[in-house]
């Protein structure tokens, strides 16, 4: 379960703005998946929902390359 | 500043309140793919596309139309994006609503914070490949302006006899109940055969109502792809056990399944 983070305001997480914050803090989407398994249970199967881990990741912006064809990549000429 | 314009000859460049600069707006057929500039691939009605990537790029990009694009970035940089091949990888970002990945598509989640109650179970259940209640989407389904929704305008998504056909625009029991059987809900007992099949529409996981319940049914599509093409992503498997209580000469569950549904 991995957070998208905002590059522009270190540290900020997805739903800060939010009452509450969505499902952007580890106790608002622990909440999420505490739903789902009781639907999960409901049905007798014996399926559970775990997370794994909780990550906060801020991934680089894609680098803008030549394009091998401007056909097949057509936005990547801009500077 | 766009100053080299060599290849956007197929796309609208745009200006405008609101719209950031350099934005490029796609318009697409539905159905049909398109090519990010990472050489993503993705299969949108539409997407708004910021040629100049900011900052938030990936912090604000709709998650719901984009998740193709997410998880073929994160495969390839896969440090960056904590990829882990045995998990199903849910990424967050600060859009709503969200995407999923079919049996055969991907292996990822991409989710807006904002969403509604359910909505990871939803999108799992897609892992799975359990199909929506209702087929198609919001715009192509039928929106009558009077509220009031008809047989007609529903429509079968999932192929399965144990959910009522479904429309995504609708929004309360009543209108499904007034569609399918011309009365409202509130009116039927919790006996009533046609209130229960409503609710196996209305209160189904994958219908785009209230995402509470899953039927037997469901769980035999998502046990057979769990004991097969995402058998990575559990801890374990289901064995089936045939009447009798022998062990089942099937290998897999399909042929028990189908029998015991005769």
């Amino acid at each position: 379960m991995k957070f998208i983070r905002n590059n522009d305001v270190p540290n900020t997480r997805p739903g800060s703005t939010l009452p509450g914050g969505g499902i952007g803090t580890v106790a608002t989407f622990g909440q999420e998946i505490t739903y789902d398994n009781a639907v999960l249970d409901a049905t007798t199967r014996g399926y559970s929902l775990t997370v794994l881990e909780y990550l906060d990741i801020t991934p680089p912006r894609p680098l803008r390359r030549m394009p091998a064809s401007p056909a097949s990549s057509p936005m990547a000429a801009q500077p | 500043m766009c100053s080299n314009t060599a290849g956007l000859q197929t796309f609208m460049r745009v200006t405008g309140p609101g719209i950031p600069v350099n934005t490029i707006i796609l318009s697409l057929t539905t159905n049909s793919g398109f090519t990010m500039s990472n050489s993503a691939t993705a299969a949108n009605n539409s997407a708004a596309i910021v040629g100049s990537f900011p900052p938030d790029h990936w912090f604000n990009l709709p998650a719901r139309a984009t998740r193709q694009y997410i998880e073929t970035t994160a495969i390839a940089s896969q440090g960056a994006w904590r990829w882990n091949p045995g998990a199903i990888n849910i990424y967050v970002n600060n859009s709503a609503s969200g995407q999923c990945s079919f049996v055969g598509g991907g292996s990822s989640i991409s989710l807006g914070t904002n969403i509604s109650t359910g909505t990871v179970l939803h999108e799992t259940g897609h892992i799975f490949n359990l199909q929506h209640t209702h087929a198609l989407d919001y715009p192509t389904n039928t929106k009558p302006p009077s509220g009031v929704y008809a047989m007609s305008d529903l429509m079968n998504g999932d192929m399965l006899d144990e959910t009522a056909n479904d429309n995504p625009n609708i929004t309360t029991n009543d209108q499904l109940c007034q569609a399918l059987f011309g009365k409202n809900y509130n009116g039927l007992t919790a006996t009533d055969a046609e209130r229960a099949t409503v609710d196996s529409a209305f209160q189904d996981v994958m219908s785009y109502h209230t995402e509470a319940v899953l039927l037997p049914v469901q769980m035999d599509i998502w046990t057979l792809n769990a004991n097969a093409a995402r058998l990575g992503f559990c801890t374990g498997r289901t064995w089936f056990i045939a009447n009798g209580g022998n062990n089942s000469a099937s290998s897999t569950p399909n042929d028990v399944v189908a029998a015991a549904r005769g």
